[in-house]
């Protein structure tokens, strides 16, 4: 007994002793570094403060913190108004890894404009500001379905319900890119579908999954906070093989009928004022009506349909669109391969 | 789908009916039992005239157990839930659940297995569910409260209900070993799950194999390996915890001058990581975050032969990377995202309230069933010394119990001082000192009237030298107390308490998604909630309870006022075996 007990306390010396070998002194970041005094150690520095994005210039940011905070950098354009944020917890910012080409966080987007660079710390009261110029704005790459500047796409079809007020036209005003959107609104107290517009699409030449490959579209939501209840842009695509507008007799397309291979996406509801930009995944669409092999492939995608949809004031359940137009205009729409269009470098 | 289960469920009780009528010709082939309880509570928020505030839920619940013996030696059972919420209005708010299945039994006599729900228990550094924060050695403070959300969240003792296959034997030896028992375990802790229609989380394995052997001269051992492993090609993440831990033991046991001993010696080691699969091909790549961590201890056990005392001394380092998920994962959840469901925000602000005595006692939801694969959140106002039970990693210490036990009276005594073995953010150490003393008296058996008090005071002080920054001093209570007497045969009257204090400060572990330190959080405590019940239970029969209770329960943070939070509760249970 004795010598299997000494065996045995040996042995658990022994692993004591060798897993205190691996012992660091300490875990974690340094608590005097974490909660001491801030300063600043190398101050906000730019790259370039004149970058022509339109050339593929880029813009570094750097600067140094005496420990690790939570840090925010906000670029604001002063005339359009756009914003680009970065921000992470740390304690130095890296030229080379916080990098801005251009893009902003959503619409609207920057333009040829003077621009305010603001750097933020958690916790503490003062900004570290710095101002660029913008050049050249920023070319964003990938396949355009509409931009409306110069009409409607070719072959596009425009339907809508015989209601009040129905305005599914080109626009000038409030354009999102260029000089003209397309408006999608009016008043339908019987039906949930107001209107669409459906536009032809040939993507033979993509490669993309249906993960890689992203729909982007501008979508604006209305003026002075007043919306309808529960209105919302319904996005259809499809793959079906039937001819775009074989039967004239039809609303609209006919690829977008009970038995097609169409995916279908909501961007619901549609509540704020001014733009918003979108970009969804393929691969996010859901199954809307069986009619192929199921399968979203992107190359194989025929045509895409924007409607306006709304609560109908007849049903009972939304008294307040009785009095007020339902509203969601549309434009830039593009599709992206690997990124969405705003997060292009 | 609840249409589907309700006619399945019709179906299975009608046939176990006609099984029923059958049991005199063969009365071991199918059996049925199970337990009801219907269950109210009422909350309201006193001394709040801004907000006043007041909600009552509750349900009528039965679960149902069909037992079926297939064939000799197996047993078939189901778990079937009909559930039906306060204010459920034509089926709405009624659910039908397969709550539990398990197939069990024995394999030539020799071989006994479970499939399905299982509850395992392996060893306090493999595979344990330590009971944590409400933890009452007396086991009577708000019985009922505790009852409830341990049944709702299949807590039972130390063991974590799991999903898959358990089998065990036991044979018999010869020379210096007299039994050997080997165990084994695969469960899934967690399925694979579409996150989307590209991405899911992979299947999480937990896997352990137990040998015990049974020596001559009372010498015994034990070895226990347990592994936890996400397959990383049945999703798609990047990185996929990998986790085996082993846990050996040597026991020594003795007999002499009429008191038991029983030495133990303890070590084993644990190796976590993370399996990188590369998302451009699919590939496992290589592993990541690698961190290798051992543990050792002795331990002493005394106790007199007809049990009037017993006591012990442990010894034991935890290595600072020490990690195992199946002994470390906590039976609560105390991490930003779990939130009271009894008025999770309070004043003015409507700012969301921290976790008090209340809801680890009597929430349902604060519960955690699952196996986590890092560090949980711990909650130092209740436990800051061993917040992940005997296997919390970074302590060096020593603890010793005592336990006497008189004739109508008990007393223990519980202390413990540990030390860190690697400083968190500093190369200063925290030192924890605990110490628990409690009593239990009840009425003499051959009285006319029971009645039985209990209490128990856990003080924990923990201590960091260093800057002023570094330093660390905090100092909790936790008093619990229990009472109850028999008025009327069967109709008891019984009261609890709970008072929770903590003074000082300290310092959270802020952790990555994959278990990594980047942050701390500085906690100012100058605490205390409470939780008092005073109500009344009558056992209607053997089998059937039902307690009326009036709770009231607060918290005050000095640091937070507009956190303060002052408010009742009745409790209504009816609870039966059937």
């Amino acid at each position: 007994m004795k010598t299997t007990t000494c065996i045995s306390l040996v042995l658990l010396l022994t692993l004591i002793w060798n897993s205190g070998c691996n012992r660091p002194a300490s875990e974690g970041p340094a608590i005097n570094d974490l909660f001491g005094v801030f300063e600043v150690i190398d101050s906000l520095q730019l790259t370039n403060v004149s970058p022509d994005f339109s050339s593929g210039q880029s813009v570094g940011f750097s600067c140094k913190f005496s420990k690790p905070v939570e840090w925010n950098l906000l670029i604001r354009g002063l005339e359009s108004g756009s914003r680009k944020t970065f921000e992470a917890f740390s304690s130095e910012l890296f030229s080379e890894q916080i990098v801005w080409y251009g893009n902003c966080d959503d619409v609207p987007f920057f333009l040829e404009e003077t621009c305010e660079v603001k750097l933020s710390v958690e916790g503490e009261e003062e900004e570290y500001v710095a101002t660029l110029q913008v050049e050249g704005v920023k070319t964003y790459s990938g396949i355009e379905v509409a931009n409306f500047d110069a009409g409607l796409p070719d072959g596009a079809l425009v339907w809508y319900q015989d209601g009040g007020n129905m305005t599914f036209e080109l626009a000038q005003e409030n354009a999102l890119q260029g000089n003209q959107c397309f408006k999608m609104g009016g008043r339908v107290n019987w039906d949930w579908s107001l209107g669409y517009i459906d536009i032809p699409i040939d993507l033979s030449d993509v490669n993309a999954s249906a993960e890689d490959f992203f729909l982007n579209v501008g979508v604006f939501g209305g003026v002075d906070g007043e919306f309808a209840t529960d209105q919302y842009v319904n996005i259809l695509l499809s793959e079906s093989d039937a001819p775009f507008n074989d039967n004239v007799n039809n609303n609209a397309a006919d690829i977008f009928g009970t038995g097609s291979e169409v995916y279908k996406h909501q961007i619901r509801p549609v509540d704020w004022e001014g733009w918003r930009y979108f970009a969804i995944p393929y691969s996010e669409f859901e199954v809307k009506s069986e009619g192929g092999n199921n399968v979203r492939e992107p190359s194989e995608i025929r045509g895409i349909r924007l409607g306006l949809q709304a609560c109908p004031f007849n049903s009972g359940n939304c008294p307040d669109n009785g009095n007020i137009e339902a509203q969601a205009d549309v434009d830039y729409i593009m599709f992206t391969e690997e990124l969405p269009l705003l997060e292009q470098e | 789908m609840k249409f589907y289960l309700l006619t399945f469920s019709c179906f299975c009780l009608s046939h176990l009916g006609w099984s029923q009528s059958t049991a005199a010709e063969n009365p071991k082939q199918y059996w049925l039992d199970g337990f009801s309880r219907t269950w109210f509570t009422s909350d309201a928020l006193l001394g709040n005239e801004v907000n006043p505030a007041r909600m009552s839920s509750g349900w009528n619940m039965l679960d149902l157990n069909p037992h079926v013996n297939p064939v000799q030696g197996v047993e078939v059972f189901a778990q079937i839930r009909v559930l039906n919420e306060f204010g459920g209005f034509f089926g709405q708010g009624t659910q039908v659940d397969v709550r539990q299945l398990r197939v069990s039994g024995v394999l030539k006599n020799k071989v006994k297995f479970n499939l399905g729900d299982v509850y395992l228990n392996q060893s306090e550094f493999t595979l344990h569910a330590a009971e944590g924060e409400v933890s009452d050695p007396w086991g009577h403070a708000f019985a009922a409260q505790r009852k409830l959300v341990a049944y709702e969240n299949f807590f039972e003792e130390n063991r974590w209900r799991l999903q898959g296959a358990q089998a065990n034997a036991s044979f018999k030896g010869d020379r210096w070993i007299e039994h050997v028992i080997l165990d084994g375990y695969v469960t899934r802790p967690r399925g694979s799950r579409q996150l989307s229609e590209s991405t899911s989380l992979p299947d999480r394995v937990l896997a352990g194999v137990t040998t015990a052997l049974v020596g001559q001269k009372e010498w015994s051992g034990e070895l226990h390996h347990a592994v936890l492993a996400d397959l990383p090609y049945s999703g798609t993440l990047e990185h996929n915890v990998l986790n085996p831990v082993t846990h050996g033991l040597l026991h020594k046991q003795q007999q002499m001058n009429g008191v038991r001993m029983r030495f133990t010696a303890e070590s084993g080691w644990s190796n976590h990581s993370w399996r990188i699969r590369d998302m451009m091909n699919g590939e496992v790549t290589g592993l990541s975050g690698s961190r290798k961590g051992g543990f050792a201890g002795l331990k002493f056990l005394v106790a007199a032969q007809d049990s009037s005392w017993q006591g012990g001394v442990a010894y034991r380092e935890v290595d600072p990377f020490f990690r195992s998920a199946g002994a470390q994962s906590k039976r609560y959840d105390f991490s930003e995202l779990s939130i009271p469901s009894v008025f999770p925000v309070v004043g003015e602000e409507e700012l969301s309230r921290s976790v008090s005595v209340f809801d680890i006692t009597s929430d349902v939801t604060m519960a955690n069933q699952g196996i986590s694969a890092t560090l949980m959140p711990i909650a130092p106002l209740f436990d800051n010394v061993l917040p992940y039970g005997q296997a919390t990693p970074n302590r060096r210490g020593a603890m010793a119990h005592i336990r006497r036990n008189y004739e109508r009276a008990k007393v223990m005594l519980r202390m413990s001082r540990f030390a860190e073995l690697t400083g968190q953010g500093t190369s200063e150490l925290r030192t924890f000192s605990a110490a628990g003393l409690g009593a239990e008296w009840n009425s003499a058996p051959s009285a006319s009237r029971e009645f039985r008090i209990s209490a128990y005071e856990k003080i924990q002080h923990t201590l960091r030298g260093g800057s002023e920054l570094e330093k660390v001093e905090l100092l909790t209570s936790n008093f619990t107390i229990s009472a109850a007497l028999e008025l009327l045969p069967q109709f008891w009257i019984e009261c609890s308490g709970r008072h929770a204090m903590g003074a000082g400060h300290e310092y959270l572990n802020v952790r990555s998604e994959l278990g990594e330190l980047f942050n701390f959080q500085r906690t100012e405590l100058d605490v205390q909630a409470w939780m008092t019940s005073l109500g009344i239970m009558h056992s209607l029969s053997k089998d059937v309870s039902a307690r009326a209770q009036w709770n009231v329960w607060g918290q005050n943070d000095a640091n937070r006022s507009s956190s303060k939070i002052l408010a009742s509760q009745v409790f209504i249970v009816i609870s039966a075996d059937l």
